[in-house]
């Protein structure tokens, strides 16, 4: 059961004629690794964002379709797209985190960093924050590093732990989906290897998205695999085939490097 | 590399390994058989081996597979691209069991196979040996005894060979004394041949498992 079911959405940004999605449908599956690939301004991240209506924070604009998100509890599915008041979009985004390209610590000390969707979410008790905070470190393969430093600035943490920082912060609010927007492009490999570990291991309790220009890196960690180009989704499929069969010539062409 | 990688190589792993215990307990009933060429051992070697085929293809697949989504580099690609080799070995090895017991169960009752069984029964041992080696090699991961166990593997190879000769000798000996026979005697020194062959498939195996070890180039 998709745990976000994307139907025949089309999003026009402001000022702009033309759709930079059109009438996309996709699935995003409960418990897997769906990765978006396609060439640069074919509309990955823009989907990706429209995921948790993050460009909302800028208006103008147009949606048409729907996304909609699976209510776990009741088990209906809610179409994100008519959410409007704020609260709504403060819950929505706990339910739908992101992850963005480059590591966004807050300037403030690494306990608060993971701490900050807890306290926002309202939770005050300091036992239970401390217990939530020190899961979600350790769900993201940070507790170990930084578990003697917890009161320390987390602009000292190196690119690859602010970027496993961000994930704790994002799961410390136990999402139901994950977006990552090109989580490890500004990262070296081993920070990425670790990443890459760190998101097939989320998989179990969250259902993910992301965004991706390494081919390698959405064949070895996702589970299905979008092709997007300009706008169009061109294939959706299991990964291995995909990577394997794809069906359609401009899916071949982009992974295996003669496009254009 | 993620841990879904080692997860298909391991699968992978066993599943050669399985392919290959089973080519060598096909080569151990042989080796028993070869004595009084008693037909149920044979076929029942033969059965041992009898879906290597298929089996083969699904290993070939899942190999494919990981190089698909994995592109693994430097050790991990030499293991995959000598699993891939390994498991062409092994389906060769099977074919050339097959071909033996299917050549020597063909003369083996018209011919007096006990004058021969003093060289064939030790060159199969050293076959058996020689396989059952190399395919415990596929575990191993201590450098030193690798190296032993490849070791091992050319002397078995290289008895098996000696021993081949001596009985090529032999049986030409026999041939001439005998020409009405001369066609069946070919036959049977073709289908030992094939024991031969399959020690020499063990060492293509072993050659491969240390080149995952110590790189370098493929040579067979």
């Amino acid at each position: 059961m998709p745990v976000m079911n994307i139907k025949k959405f089309s999003f026009t940004y402001p000022g702009v004629d033309h759709p930079s999605l059109k009438s996309i449908t996709l699935p995003i599956k409960k418990n897997k690794i769906t990765a978006l690939i396609g060439p640069s301004g074919c509309g990955k991240s823009t989907l990706l964002r429209s995921m948790n209506r993050i460009h909302d924070l800028y208006p103008g604009n147009k949606y048409d379709g729907k996304i909609e998100l699976l209510d776990l509890e009741s088990g209906k599915y809610r179409n994100i797209l008519e959410i409007k008041k704020e609260n709504e979009f403060i819950e929505l985004r706990q339910k739908v985190g992101m992850i963005f390209q480059k590591p966004t610590p807050f300037p403030m000390s690494i306990f608060d960093n993971v701490a900050y969707g807890l306290r926002i979410a309202g939770i005050k008790n300091k036992s239970e924050l401390s217990d939530r905070v020190e899961a979600a470190l350790k769900g993201s393969a940070l507790w170990k590093e930084v578990h003697d430093r917890l009161d320390k600035s987390a602009m000292g943490l190196s690119g690859g732990q602010q970027q496993r920082l961000c994930i704790a912060r994002a799961v410390a609010v136990k999402p139901e989906v994950l977006l990552f927007d090109e989580p490890t492009s500004a990262l070296d490999p081993i920070s990425t290897g670790a990443i890459e570990e760190l998101i097939v291991e989320l998989k179990n309790d969250v259902s993910i998205a992301i965004v991706t220009h390494n081919m390698q890196q959405a064949s070895r960690i996702s589970d299905y695999t979008a092709f997007m180009y300009l706008g169009d989704l061109i294939e959706y499929d299991k990964t291995e085939n995909i990577f394997l069969n794809p069906k359609e010539k401009q899916t071949e062409d982009y992974i295996t490097g003669r496009f254009g | 590399m993620v841990q879904t990688f080692k997860q298909n190589l391991d699968e992978v792993k066993s599943k050669i390994t399985a392919i290959g215990n089973d080519l060598v307990k096909a080569n151990e009933l042989i080796l028993t058989a070869l004595k009084d060429c008693n037909e149920e051992q044979f076929n029942e070697a033969r059965n041992s081996i009898k879906n290597i085929t298929s089996r083969t293809d699904e290993i070939d697949n899942a190999i494919i597979k990981i190089l698909a989504l994995y592109t693994p580099e430097a050790r991990d690609l030499r293991q995959v691209v000598a699993y891939f080799k390994i498991t062409n070995e092994i389906a060769r090895a099977c074919s050339n069991t097959r071909s033996f017991i299917r050549g020597f169960t063909a003369v083996c009752k018209d011919l007096d196979v006990d004058t021969i069984n003093e060289y064939t029964v030790p060159m199969q041992a050293s076959t058996v040996k020689a396989i059952a080696t190399s395919i415990n090699m596929i575990n191993i991961d201590d450098s030193d005894e690798l190296q032993e166990m490849y070791e091992e593997v050319l002397i078995e190879e290289s008895k098996a060979d000696d021993l081949y000769e001596m009985i090529e000798r032999k049986l030409v000996a026999q041939a001439e004394n005998c020409s009405n026979s001369f066609e069946k005697f070919h036959k049977m020194l073709r289908a030992l041949r094939k024991s031969e062959k399959i020690a020499g498939r063990a060492i293509s195996v072993a050659n491969l498992l240390v080149y995952i070890k110590v790189g370098g180039s493929l040579h067979n």
